[in-house]
């Protein structure tokens, strides 16, 4: 938003973009109106990002008072969408960045109009951001497990940040001349998260100086739910899909400083190789670490390996074997994300595992079957077979071959489970009571069928003919003779 | 010169680009979603019919559970919960079909189908085919199938061709590949070449017309290659070579070409000769159709347009085109207006005349004849999919002669009773390649 040349101009716009935390939000404004400078170097952009609580109100309450205080609502959820309303509503020629949870120091907005004035070759400064803790930490929650509390403390000297040295500030604790955004853009709403960072990326990659002030302080409440490993488990596996997305690891050099641009990286499976390599060394000391007792050293292991996981999961893998072209001839790289990947090689190991073992092992194992039908080599010309047969008042034997009769079972399925209760007498009764019922059922008129016979039948083949109606010799295995309440 | 570029990659390298060129190489959505739309179609088609309630009545002396059932703890359920399973499995086949849900629908039938197909082996397992139908229902499950050819995908952006549409086309061969392995290496294992030298396939040719299947043989003709050793011994080898070679489709256009529709053509085979039939199992080819050159040569034949021409002074010719107009979704045909475009009309086609053309409807079809009256309608008809199901109807002998009839009725009154009119219809001006 061009800012207009005729109204007064402030020194500085804090921006503070803020979701459902009312409750943080007052005593933030509180400390931003206690500034020890002129109320009219400064004014507040705040910024409800589409909160559902009180917000709104409280932001209400803070307006027409000696601090100008311009309330806006993003409707766009996401604190870039937030912080960029900000910046596009804020006149000063210095935008500083803070959150809701932040209480500032009185002297906070006086620094940094004091660092920008000192270096005009600086067009950004920041500072320390350090922790109020709502209970006692637990003790690995060490300086080492700081980043997933947005709590950063570089030491007590002052210095510069360039794509040299790339040390990352925090939003909470931050100050931009205006026309930085004008040059590198505003915050990226593609970042969920370490959207501060992905903006001092570009930053630092346009030739930008900031500063670390350490007497820039903010302290920012810590609450009990982000000291807990959980917490730092998911943030660290988060933060490395955010810092995948920016192409971190590929744009550091080993001594910490920005590459200019990504050079081409040796690949290995899909992904450059120092990522294996770097996940295979971060997981060996993860498990160096374990006989280690001190908790917040493993810790610390562990999350670089999720934070591993987290930057390769948000890769795409570039499949390298193929030669495929578009319409204009060019070269594709063909990509796939990571979890695809194993997805569909755990689906193939599953089907073709299962399914090859079962062939090796020579058994059958549905619905990995290996359907050895007619496998066996038929050497004798001869059929036998076990058949039910209805028996009608007048002593008519008919075979039941048909499959409407026999439903839900077919020929094959039947002579299946018969030979395999053949030997048991009772169960042959019951399956011949079974098999009436469903037979007396279909037939009319029901008294029609007087009996049902199991029958072993043998024939004699004669290639290329069929005797089917003509057995050449059959034995009663079991009859069935319906009572009274059966019809 | 990048002496890296001369050295030829090893063994490993060139086996796993290999690897990943056969799961990933990029496919055009539209193959999957062809195979897909095929598949579940024709099994929905296939299990329509198909009863698996009367598995809940059957008395439980028969029950002999497989291992999954065993596992799972799971035993028939009551024919009225089987028979709401089964419209639910009906339901996920069809809206899998139609790309309405892909996802959740083929999840509800791989595990519905999981069950409904496993529980009739509970009941005396017979090795039926249907084991591949549960893993293909899996296969799609997990793909992006849905993409495309379906009601799904009409609500997206297209997608263009990737990886995703290659894999799970690809799993589906490899496990069809190795159910006809599988059932080639078990003839070798347990029968060893004597399963083809010796009479075995003539004693099994012969016991089908026992009634030992789901179904009887359609017709003799089981009997009369029994009745040949060398046709048996013949008809054993190739079935036992199709098998057994049949993971070689796998590698290349060639054999696929061979192996697929041979065993195609045993499956039918089967069904045909000894009764055993394998329907479920059939419409898995679908994922063997070469959808990728059929969808080129059809882009190339819907490419190729047809032009009407037509008296656009005329109110009936009017709305006549009008109604073309919204039937032609693929956008193929062309109109031109003879009372206003006649230059052009001459100029792409000197052999017509403009009282001929003014007096009968004119299609100049894609190869450049030119049809008449009814011959013109049914021209159109060939690119309008709404008249796809009557087409053949129009081709029948006696149908044009009393089409022409009728149209010349029309004619005759469109003649009498046409008023002038100023064409508003959208047409072609004389700088338009179509005229």
């Amino acid at each position: 938003m061009p800012v207009d040349a005729d109204a007064h101009v402030p020194d500085v716009s804090v921006v503070v973009s803020t979701h459902n935390r009312a409750h943080l939000l007052r005593p933030c404004l509180h400390a931003l109106l206690r500034q020890c400078v002129d109320p009219s170097s400064y004014e507040i952009v705040g910024v409800d990002n589409n909160s559902t609580d009180d917000t709104s109100a409280v932001l209400a309450e803070f307006v027409g008072g000696r601090i100008p205080i311009t309330a806006l609502r993003e409707p766009r959820k996401g604190v870039s969408y937030g912080r960029n309303a900000g910046i596009a509503a804020a006149r000063g020629r210095i935008v500083a960045f803070t959150d809701d949870d932040i209480c500032v120091a009185p002297d906070w907005v006086s620094r940094i109009v004091q660092a920008f004035r000192a270096d005009d070759r600086v067009d950004c400064i920041g500072g320390p951001v350090l922790p109020m803790w709502a209970s006692l930490p637990p003790r690995w929650l060490d300086r080492r497990h700081w980043s997933p509390l947005s709590v950063t403390d570089y030491g007590g000297e002052p210095f510069v940040i360039t794509a040299d040295r790339p040390k990352c500030l925090l939003t909470s604790n931050m100050a931009f001349r205006r026309e930085v955004f004008d040059r590198i853009g505003v915050f990226s709403p593609d970042f969920p998260r370490s959207q501060d960072h992905e903006l001092q990326l570009r930053f630092w990659a346009a030739g930008g100086r900031a500063r670390y002030l350490p007497g820039l302080i903010v302290h920012t409440m810590v609450p009990e739910s982000r000291m807990r490993t959980r917490y730092h488990r998911w943030w660290h596996l988060q933060h490395g899909r955010m810092c995948a997305r920016m192409a971190l690891r590929e744009r550091t050099r080993p001594d910490g400083s920005l590459r200019p641009v990504v050079s081409p990286q040796r690949m290995a499976f899909g992904l450059p190789a120092f990522l294996w390599r770097e996940l295979a060394e971060a997981s060996l000391q993860w498990m160096r670490a374990w006989a280690s007792r001190d908790r917040g050293a493993r810790l610390a292991r562990e999350m670089e390996v999720r934070h591993l996981l987290g930057y390769i999961a948000e890769r795409r893998l570039r499949i390298v074997g193929h030669d495929a072209t578009n319409g204009a001839g060019a070269h594709d790289d063909v990509t796939m994300r990571p979890a695809r990947f194993v997805l569909v090689h755990a689906l193939m190991a599953l089907i073709v595992g299962g399914s090859l073992w079962d062939i090796a092992r020579d058994r059958e194992h549905w619905p990995f079957s290996q359907y050895p039908m007619f496998s066996s080599v038929e050497r004798d010309w001869s059929h036998r077979t076990l058949r039910i047969f209805t028996v009608s008042r007048s002593g008519n034997e008919v075979p039941l071959l048909d499959t409407a009769l026999l439903q839900p079972f077919d020929q094959c399925r039947l002579s299946t489970s018969l030979i395999g209760m053949r030997q048991n007498n009772s169960a042959l009764q019951t399956v011949l009571a079974d098999t009436y019922g469903r037979v007396a059922s279909r037939v009319v008129p029901r008294g029609d069928v007087a009996a049902l016979r199991l029958y072993d039948l043998r024939w004699k083949l004669t290639p290329g003919e069929s005797t089917d109606t003509h057995p050449d010799s059959r034995l009663l295995l079991a009859e069935y003779r319906p009572t009274g309440n059966d019809r | 010169m990048n002496p890296s570029a001369t050295v030829r990659p090893g063994l490993v390298t060139r086996a796993g680009r290999a690897w990943l060129h056969f799961w990933f190489a990029p496919s055009p959505p539209e193959a999957l979603g062809l195979a897909r739309a095929f598949f579940f179609g024709t099994l929905f088609l296939v299990y329509a019919s198909e009863d698996f309630a009367g598995w809940g009545a059957v008395d439980r002396v028969f029950w002999q559970p497989i291992w999954l059932f065993r596992v799972l703890g799971l035993g028939p359920a009551s024919p009225a919960t089987l028979s709401i399973l089964q419209v639910l499995f009906r339901s996920s086949l069809l809206l899998a079909a139609v790309g309405l849900f892909t996802r959740p629908a083929a999840i509800v039938a791989f595990v519905l189908g999981t069950y409904l197909f496993g529980l009739p082996h509970n009941f005396g397992h017979t090795y039926h085919f249907d084991a591949l139908l549960v893993f293909v229902f899996l296969i799609i499950a997990c793909s992006r199938a849905g993409d495309s050819v379906s009601l799904d995908g009409r609500r997206g952006i297209r997608p263009a061709a990737g990886p995703e549409y290659t894999w799970p086309v690809r799993l589906v061969w490899v496990a069809m590949s190795l159910v006809f392995f599988a059932a080639g290496l078990s003839k070798l294992r347990h029968g060893g070449l004597a399963w083809f030298a010796s009479n075995n396939l003539a004693i099994v040719l012969t016991k089908a017309h026992y009634h030992v299947s789901d179904a009887d043989p359609i017709g003799p003709w089981g009997l009369w290659i029994a009745s040949s050793p060398l046709a048996s011994k013949a008809l054993a080898l190739v079935s036992l070579a199709t098998e057994t070679l049949f993971p070689l489709a796998l590698l290349g256009r060639v054999p696929r070409a061979v192996l697929v529709p041979a065993a195609f053509a045993m499956i039918v085979g089967i069904r045909i000769l000894m009764g055993p039939t394998f329907g479920g199992f059939l419409t898995a080819f679908a994922f063997w159709v070469p959808w990728t050159a059929i969808l080129a040569w059809a882009t190339s034949r819907s490419s190729a347009r047809y032009l009407m021409l037509f008296d656009g002074s005329c109110g009936l010719c009017q709305r006549t085109v009008q109604v073309v107009r919204r039937l032609d979704i693929f956008d193929r045909i062309d109109v031109l207006d003879v009372a206003r475009c006649w230059p052009a009309v001459a100029a792409r086609h000197p052999t017509l005349s403009r009282e001929a053309c003014l007096d009968e409807m004119h299609v100049v079809t894609p190869r450049g004849k030119v049809e008449l009256g009814f011959g013109a309608y049914r021209a159109m008809a060939r690119a309008l999919p709404a008249a796809w199901p009557i087409l053949p109807l129009l081709y029948l002998p006696g149908v044009p002669s009393v089409g022409n009839r009728v149209y010349r009725a029309v004619a005759r009154r469109r003649a009498a009773n046409c008023a002038v009119e100023q064409s508003s219809l959208r047409t072609f001006d004389s700088g338009s390649p179509h005229v």
